[in-house]
């Protein structure tokens, strides 16, 4: 009755587009978007053959409706379209190589500008853009390029296009950029966004690693220009993965122990971490996680290097996972009394060809280039071609209701989790209350957050020696496969002050009996490897359950997070290979187990 | 009159294309039995194979492959070399409808790529536009969309004897003949969404099944205060209440104005393109002998 009552209050509320203002079963609603993507503004992008996919463009393709992609010119379209969207184009000479091949009449005015036009009008234009990359790599910008004239037309364009698209109650356009900093080709990357409208946006200049690569810089600034324009901001590193063991680390950017106001500014601002996207993902890898049969999903550690000498460090390869990172910041807690990596966990694509895709059989690829089955040879990157990339992932999101500021409220309170792609619905409270059957009940959301708090926050302690237990429930994406299993990660630090870690098999489908070790047997493939067609005769639909950690001890922090598998699917690069009438390569999976990631919960004792 | 032809776009594309076909030439006989593998004729081959005619991006990349690609481009060049020289010496190429259509393929890929966006006429107003849009409006119709809510009785429910469409048409008499409310209502665990709003019929098949929303688009009245069913699904039995329903709609031209003028500018694409492939076709005479 509870929840008919809530809804119906919200009911009355509602402007008429809306019934109702919540769709839920419960006080949040499951949205899903795309945090992370690049259009035909990023450098890289046109040069790799997205010149026409605009952030206009992109917005449309996000709300569902058909576009052409660019170089393939075909016309393409989302099975599902997304509820929300931020464009988040590189800062550093973002829209440059645009107006350069557009020969931008005020550019041409300047000298290097002027030069440049020349070049491409005389077949040079590859040499402008490695001429470009060497600014970007070097942090030192062309000012006649990286002018505020420049900067503030693109920006303009950028904020311009997600005002028109926003559409309270129906779709959220979300303002925001790619701060790029690439030390020695180590990926710091953030994107940032915020809830404001065009209004705080036109107050400023987004910050690039034109400015500063060092991210205590970018957050100084964010603090900084928040307090003078009201911008709630959020920022989100990404690819750890191919951070060269520079994302997580125990030290400041100046090699300095992680302090107290360190950790306290870090996880201000970035209270999100992206876990999985088309560059790989970046949960764990079996050097770091053993004991894990999963681990290795989509693993990618192509550095983006174009030259340059790398300098020799001593190998940190848990500063390039986020699973160590989540364990880490346990340990630092323990030590300067503030978790720097307390984050909840999202996807989002970087897809640079604006188009935000990550369906396995209708993915458009990293880049224009490598968006046509016969581009996947080509080099997007040095190194690196269509088939390395991974088709995914997404962000979703358990707001209040689609706006802009029920969207951001939510990531700054981390209830929201990521996929890599398919979009699994997943439902994770924690608490000391639970019973079994809760996990059948009709009202189990209600129940979640009567009982217990869900991911993303802190589980009190309970002041009785009882365990905590997790109220789960993961539904599958209802025009994709099944589900294979549910299982919980558990980190903690034990009594030397040591993260330890652990995965339990929580549920599953079938009548598969768990082995003494906790394992449970594969669940089966179906993939037709002559045709890409699988079948939904494995796997189930929907896993609840209600777990207790037997092994808790309650002087021992820890953060738990779920997990959720697929049945196994043909990963994108069957079709591509089907396509083309060829083997699928060797070196590649050709079938793959998606996945979601819930936000952690965490335990702090008294 | 020179510089206008200069300018043709198609021209420089058979130029290059004639160039690369030369250097191909020049350097190749394809009667012989010796297959020369150069640098040159791995570049041109890089180049065709991926569609890609950049010459310093093939050369670079070229001279940064690593031993075991360039072992593995010299073996594929050769193994199609070899192949496309038997099959000419066995006259292969002559009278092949699939050589023919793949020529025509090409001949159109050229016309169409020389007809990009910038050569697109704007609209100059907006009378073209809404002409436009009154010959498309079927184009622009709007879906119907539903908003509802529903009680679940589930097939696998353990806590009672009675079956899913029993529990389902008690609760549907209890809620619109007694007094007790929803309350009273034991409905069990759905695993999407227990209301829906402004929703197509696509959204609510892929949660319930597709007779399932066909029922409740074509089945149901819109009434806040009538519960109506029950109506199957794969996953059991529904009751359901209709808030609204929006149904099929055609907008008006300024709701919809940028689209428009977005498929305006391609069908002027699409129109141009055929007018490329229709001035080629204009400079053959056709003589017909039947």
């Amino acid at each position: 009755m509870k929840t008919l009552t809530s809804t119906f209050a919200l009911l009355a509320l509602s402007s008429s587009l809306q019934v109702f203002a919540n769709e839920g079963d419960a006080p949040t609603v499951l949205l899903w978007g795309d945090t992370h993507l690049h259009t035909n503004l990023s450098p890289d992008a046109y040069v790799n053959k997205n010149t026409n996919v605009d952030p206009d463009t992109a917005y449309r393709f996000a709300k569902g409706l058909p576009v052409m992609s660019d170089d393939t010119r075909a016309k393409v379209r989302l099975h599902t379209p997304l509820d929300f969207l931020a464009v988040t184009d590189h800062a550093e000479y973002a829209g440059v190589p645009k107006m350069l091949w557009d020969g931008d009449e005020e550019l041409s005015k300047t000298k290097t500008g002027a030069r440049y036009i020349e070049m491409i009008k005389n077949g040079k234009g590859t040499d402008v853009f490695f001429e470009l990359i060497a600014d970007v790599n070097a942090a030192k910008p062309n000012m006649e390029l990286h002018s505020q004239r420049v900067r503030d037309t693109v920006w303009k364009e950028i904020y311009e296009a997600a005002e028109k698209h926003n559409e309270p109650g129906k779709f959220t356009a979300l303002i925001g950029w790619e701060w790029s900093s690439l030390p020695n080709g180590s990926n710091l990357h953030r994107v940032v966004f915020m809830p404001e409208d065009a209004s705080v946006a036109e107050k400023f200049t987004p910050y690039s690693a034109f400015e500063s690569d060092r991210p205590e810089d970018l957050w100084n600034w964010l603090e900084k220009t928040a307090d003078e324009t009201g911008a709630n901001f959020v920022a989100i590193p990404h690819g750890s993965n191919i951070s060269n063991d520079l994302m997580f680390q125990n030290v400041d950017s100046d090699g300095n122990a992680i302090t107290k106001e360190y950790a306290k500014t870090r996880i201000r601002w970035e209270p999100v971490i992206e876990i999985t996207q088309i560059k790989g993902d970046s949960e764990t890898k079996s050097e770091l996680s053993p004991e894990d049969e999963f681990a290795d999903f989509e693993t990618y550690e192509h550095l983006i290097k174009v030259g340059g000498t790398e300098e020799e460090k001593e190998a940190d390869p848990a500063a390039s996972y986020v699973r160590s990172a989540l364990m880490r910041g346990l340990e630092i807690e323990q030590k300067v009394g503030i978790n720097p990596y307390k984050a909840g966990l999202v996807g989002s694509t970087d897809a640079h060809t604006g188009l935000a895709s990550t369906e396995e059989d209708n993915f458009w690829g990293k880049f224009s280039l490598d968006s046509k089955p016969e581009g996947k040879d080509l080099e997007g990157a040095p190194g690196v071609t269509g088939w390395d990339m991974s088709a995914s992932g997404l962000a979703a999101v358990w707001a209040k209701e689609n706006t802009r500021e029920a969207i951001v409220e939510a990531f700054k309170r981390k209830e929201v989790y990521g996929t890599s792609g398919p979009r699994i619905k997943l439902r994770v409270f924690a608490g000391y209350d639970f019973k079994d059957n809760d996990a059948e009940s009709a009202d189990l959301a209600n129940i979640g957050y009567d009982k217990g708090v869900p991911m993303g926050s802190d589980l009190p302690p309970a002041g009785k020696r009882d365990n905590p237990k997790l109220l789960i429930q993961a539904v599958k994406d209802p025009i994709d496969a099944n589900l294979d299993r549910v299982q919980v990660v558990k980190g903690w630090v034990d009594d030397s002050g040591k993260a330890q870690e652990k995965v339990y098999n929580v549920a599953w489908s079938g009548e598969r009996k768990q082995s003494s070790d906790g394992s449970i047997e594969a669940v089966g493939n179906t993939v037709d490897m002559d045709t890409g067609l699988y079948t939904n005769d494995i796997g189930t639909e929907q896993l609840t359950v209600v777990w207790e950690d037997e092994d808790f001890d309650p002087d021992m922090r820890a953060f738990y997070y779920v997990r959720v598998l697929q049945i196994p699917t043909p990963r994108h690069t069957l079709f591509d290979a089907l396509a083309l009438g060829i083997e699928h390569p060797e070196e590649y999976d050709a079938v793959i187990q998606e996945r979601a990631y819930s936000s952690p919960i965490w335990y702090t004792p008294k | 009159m020179i510089s206008q032809i200069f300018r043709e776009p198609l021209l420089h594309f058979l130029l290059l294309g004639g160039f690369i076909y030369w250097a191909f030439e020049a350097s190749s006989d394809d009667s012989t039995d010796t297959i020369l593998v150069d640098k040159k004729n791995l570049l041109t081959f890089m180049q065709y194979r991926y569609q890609a005619f950049d010459p310093q991006q093939a050369d670079k990349t070229f001279n940064n492959l690593p031993p075991e690609k360039l072992q593995a481009l010299i073996k594929e060049y050769t193994r199609e070399e070899a192949l496309y020289r038997q099959a000419l010496s066995l006259n292969l190429d002559k009278n092949d409808y699939i050589i023919k259509k793949r020529l025509i393929q090409k001949m159109e890929y050229i016309a169409e790529d020389f007809n990009l966006p910038d050569n697109a006429d704007t609209p100059d107003n907006e009378q073209t536009l809404i002409a436009y849009f009154n010959g498309h409006q079927q184009d622009y119709v709007q879906p119907d969309y539903i908003t509802f809510t529903h009680q679940f009785f589930s097939n696998d429910s353990k806590t009672t004897s009675l079956s899913a469409q029993q529990r389902a048409l008690q609760a549907l008499d209890q809620l619109n003949n007694g007094d007790s409310g929803l309350q009273a209502i034991k409905q069990d665990l759905f695993m999407y969404n227990r209301h829906y709003a402004e929703r197509p019929q696509s959204l609510v098949a892929s949660h319930f099944g597709d007779p399932f929303a066909q029922q409740l688009f074509t089945q149901t009245t819109v009434n806040e205060a009538l519960w109506q069913g029950p109506f199957e699904s794969p996953h059991g039995w529904h009751i359901v209440k209709v808030f609204k329903r929006q149904p099929e709609k055609y907008p008006e031209f300024a709701e919809i104005k940028d689209q428009v003028k977005e498929d305006y500018l391609r069908e002027q694409l699409r129109q141009q393109k055929q007018q490329s492939i229709e001035k080629i076709v204009d400079q053959y005479q056709t003589k017909v002998e039947l």
